[in-house]
């Protein structure tokens, strides 16, 4: 990923999965990169996946991961024009049969375009879909 | 984040370096009450080079990494087929 490796990104929560699975790909991109930053939606969708598991030992070790090393990464907030530029962007894509993005694609993506960032992710198309610059770290 | 000062003075240095290097703030209580906070100074944000340094310290985990996007692909999954539901009905009426 040469041609990325100075632009700032911000992580897709299958980017972060992928920290957590110790994939030596990723831990050697984020090595490259200036700043590490993540989204309150991003924090969202991670932890309300690891709350889902319902083997409490695994449960366990991912919120301990999360806390010991994704809580320590910057966040960027979502503005109210984020979640009303999400649902358009959001619904214009679904209407127009460019992807099937969710809210949390939609909020990162508007978020991304707002900040000036790329979204590292593992899921091009859907970011694509809502209009934003998005990389895959691992690709 | 919150902490009681039991636990930030068991653990001082590692909220310190959660505060300094995650730019986060920490909300100390002392018997239930808020008491304090530690706040970063200058914003610093997470080098990635940091970042690619903890988390060699951090045992992989393929096991728990499964198990958190299978939890995320179902949620998506499901908000998918009410959006495709939405949408569906939309472009029939259109």
């Amino acid at each position: 990923m040469k041609e990325t490796d100075s632009k700032e990104f911000i992580l897709d929560a299958d980017i972060l999965i992928e920290a957590e699975r110790g994939n030596s790909i990723a831990l050697n991109w984020f090595e490259k990169q200036e700043n590490i930053v993540i989204a309150d939606a991003v924090r969202f969708e991670f932890l309300s996946g690891a709350h889902q598991v319902k083997n409490w030992t695994v449960k366990e070790r991912s919120l301990k991961f999360y806390h010991e090393y994704c809580s320590l990464c910057s966040s960027e907030s979502h503005t109210r024009e984020d979640f009303e530029n999400a649902a358009r962007i959001v619904g214009e894509a679904w209407r127009e049969n460019r992807g099937k993005p969710s809210m949390t694609d939609g909020l990162l993506s508007v978020l991304a375009q707002r900040t000036g960032r790329i979204v590292a992710t593992r899921n091009l198309k859907d970011f694509k879909a809502c209009g934003a610059e998005a990389v895959n770290p691992l690709a | 984040m919150k902490a009681t000062a039991a636990d930030v003075g068991r653990s001082f240095h590692e909220y310190l370096s959660r505060v300094m290097h995650g730019g986060v703030s920490v909300e100390i209580t002392y018997h239930g009450r808020r008491a304090a906070v530690l706040n970063p100074l200058d914003g610093k944000k997470m080098s990635g080079k940091e970042f690619a340094k903890m988390l060699r310290r951090h045992k992989p985990d393929p096991e728990a990494a499964d198990a958190v996007a299978a939890g995320i692909k179902k949620m998506r999954q499901h908000e998918r087929n009410r959006l495709e539901r939405i949408y569906s009905r939309r472009r029939h009426s259109d």
